[in-house]
This record gives structure tokens, C-alpha cells and sequence, in this order.
């Protein structure tokens, strides 16, 4: 027990002057750490989006080949990305582009085989120095209402807005959809 | 049979199906990857009208795997993700790719028109089938499958209402046999591999 005593005294002695040395060469104020580093804001990683057809692809219906559809399907598509949080909590309460005529969150959960779309409430949670992804099946920035056709190569913008970090822009990467 | 005795007897099947995973070693293992139909029962058979305007009747395939699947264009996520998914499988077949067909049977036929599906579906694959009919048509179909769907409407999006649908894929074989559901998340590979064993299987006469 004593020799442990000792062994961790003199444990502690070494750390202790090890700091101490440590403090004593930085004389300059350059090489000296900041006590608490800036937290790292959030990333961004991995932004894509599926290509779709855009409004000006679509055929004029016609009344005799349309059975009912007055109010057709308008070209969607999803964007996907992977955020990495900073050093506190966030959430990714809007996202705007001007490729689409409306831009939401959306979720989509899996039922007994069942699947359900809904849009987000409230925002999609950031953990603080964790990450959430938007992928697949899962959380996705639903475009709807395509303006132009997304063609698999091609890059467009997406304004992000998180709850504290402010507004980010990130580039879109288009996707084929035969991969 | 009764639509609601038609669910419920799928649904007893998928329970059992799934239970049986749980019993490693059972003679009654397989290759294909999917909730396997046993026995096998034949794929209900339906007409509809495909994104062509010209009627499409799923008998029509018989010789050929059929991947069968319901959902909606404006679906951004699930649906255009089991497409690809499909159209990848069929492609790693190389020449045996002609023995395969999909077939899109959209469960929003109001919204999704013809010149959507025309649109839409053979953009995942040329050789894709999208059919629509009227909303009584479909509900016939989607009830002979077990397959369930429900408008929910969706006040705060500029979508209106989502189509709750199920999202497996109905894997028919080239005998028109309904042999088996692969649920969403099925691995590409293994799509691929159930389709190379259907396929070498050939038809019975």
C-alpha cells in the first residue's frame, strides 16, 4: 500500500512539474493554448440529391389520356446530407432553393412494412458533437414542385437555416437515378 | 374472400414468415432473401393502363420474373429508392435482364396521370412499367396483394396529402407464382441473387 502511495505521489509530482515546465517555456503569449478552443461550428458532408425531371419535361396531358387527374403529381425530389453538430446542441429548423417551388423537412417512418411520409415538426436535432444524418428512408429536404430538371452531374445551392448556427449555404451534388 | 379476411391472412403469413427467421437450421431455409409465400399461390392477375395509354395485363409476363410495386411519383424518398434499387438488380443480370420486368402500379392514380407515369417511370428504367386506373380499379388490386394505402392529408405541406402505402416489392416467377415480399432495405445484392435463382428456374408448363 505505502510503496503505492508513493508510486502515486510520485505520479503526480511528475505531471505536476511537467505542467509546471510546460507554462514556464511558453514565455511568449503565441504558444500559448487558449484555455477553452472555440467550438468548432457545425459540418456539412455528403450533400446529394436524386436527378429528377423537372416542370418542362412534363407531356401536356391531354383530357382523353388523363382519367381524373386535374391536380397532377409535380416533379419532387429529396436532398440528403450528413451534419455534424459543433459544440452545443442545434437543430435545422428550414431549408430554401430555387430549384423547387416549395422546400420542406420531411421524415418518413416504417410501419409494419407500411411507409409514412410527414413533414418535420419543429426541426431536425443536431446532437452537440454528434451527428444526424439525412438519408435514404429516413430524414430528407424534400423538393417539390421541381422548376428545372435535376440532372444527374450538376450542382445546385441549398440555404440551411439552423436554429443558433444562423444560415448556411451548401452545394447539391445530383445523383443519377441509375446508379 | 373479404378484403379485410384478405389482409389478415397476409398479415398471418408475414408474422409467421418473420417468426421463422428466428429458427436457424430449418429445412425449410432458402436462397431467396425475401418473406417467402408458401406455398407459392397465383399472382392475382389485373389489367390496368400503363403510362403508354395501352391496357397492361400482368398475365401478359408470364415467363418472365416480375417485381411488382406500389407507390406514388410524389413519394421523393422510398419509392424512387426501391426503383433504383430494382433497376440496379435487373441490370447485373446482363442479358438475362430480358426475363425480368417491373411493373409501378401507382396507388395515387388522381395525382399520378399518365403523362407522369410517362414521365416518371421509365426515367429508373426503359423497360419499367407504370400503370394507373381509375381509384376503384386500384383499390382492387392493392386489396387482392394486401396491399395497404391511405391518403393522409398533410395541412402543413405544400404536398396536400402523402399516400401511406406498403412498400415491398411483390416478387412473381416466371410460372406467375407469387413467391415472395422483399421489404424496403433488401439489399441490392440480394435482390440481385433471388432474381438469378428465379430466373435459372425457368417456367412450369
Amino acid at each position: 500500500m505505502k510503496v503505492q502511495d508513493i508510486l502515486s505521489r510520485g505520479l503526480w509530482i511528475v505531471v505536476l512539474v511537467a505542467v509546471l515546465s510546460a507554462c514556464g517555456g511558453a514565455a511568449t503569449p503565441a504558444a500559448v493554448m487558449p484555455p477553452s478552443p472555440a467550438p468548432v461550428g457545425l459540418t456539412i458532408t455528403d450533400v446529394w440529391a436524386r436527378a429528377a425531371g423537372g416542370a418542362m419535361n412534363m407531356p401536356t396531358p391531354t383530357a382523353s389520356a388523363d382519367m381524373g387527374g386535374m391536380d397532377m403529381a409535380k416533379p419532387t425530389s429529396a436532398v440528403y446530407m450528413k451534419i455534424t453538430g459543433g459544440g452545443m446542441a442545434d437543430k435545422l429548423i428550414q431549408a430554401e432553393s430555387t430549384v423547387a417551388e416549395t422546400v420542406e423537412l420531411h421524415t418518413v417512418e416504417m410501419k409494419d412494412g407500411v411507409m409514412k411520409m410527414r413533414p418535420v415538426e419543429g426541426g431536425i436535432d443536431v446532437p452537440a458533437n454528434g451527428s444526424v444524418e439525412l438519408k435514404p428512408g429516413g430524414f430528407h429536404i424534400m423538393l417539390i414542385g421541381l422548376k428545372q430538371e435535376l440532372r444527374a452531374g450538376e450542382k445546385f445551392d441549398v440555404k440551411l437555416t439552423f436554429e443558433k448556427a444562423g444560415v448556411k449555404q451548401v452545394t447539391v451534388e445530383i445523383r443519377s437515378v441509375q446508379q | 374472400m373479404s378484403v379485410q379476411k384478405g389482409a389478415v391472412a397476409f398479415g398471418l403469413l408475414l408474422v409467421s414468415a418473420f417468426a421463422c427467421f428466428g429458427c436457424a437450421g430449418q429445412p425449410t431455409a432458402s436462397p431467396l432473401h425475401g418473406v417467402r409465400f408458401e406455398p407459392p399461390k397465383l399472382a392475382p392477375d389485373f389489367t390496368l393502363t400503363d403510362q403508354n395509354g395501352n391496357p397492361f395485363t400482368l398475365g401478359s409476363t408470364r415467363g418472365q420474373v416480375v417485381m411488382l410495386y406500389f407507390g406514388y411519383t410524389s413519394c421523393p424518398d422510398v419509392c424512387p429508392l426501391t426503383l433504383v434499387d430494382m433497376a440496379t438488380a435487373r441490370k447485373e443480370l446482363g442479358k438475362d435482364a430480358e426475363l425480368v420486368r417491373v411493373v409501378f402500379v401507382t396507388v395515387d392514380p388522381e395525382r399520378d396521370a399518365q403523362a407522369v407515369l410517362s414521365r416518371y417511370v421509365p426515367a429508373f428504367d426503359e423497360s419499367f412499367i407504370g400503370v394507373r386506373g381509375t381509384p376503384e380499379e386500384i383499390k382492387t388490386v392493392a386489396d387482392a396483394y394486401g396491399v395497404q394505402y391511405k391518403k393522409t392529408p398533410l395541412p402543413n405541406s405544400a404536398l396536400g396529402y402523402a399516400v401511406d402505402h406498403t412498400a415491398f416489392i411483390y416478387v412473381i416467377d416466371r410460372s406467375g407464382r407469387l413467391r415472395q415480399v422483399l421489404p424496403f432495405g433488401t439489399k441490392r445484392q440480394d435482390i440481385t441473387s433471388d432474381l438469378r435463382i428465379l430466373v435459372v428456374e425457368g417456367a412450369e408448363s
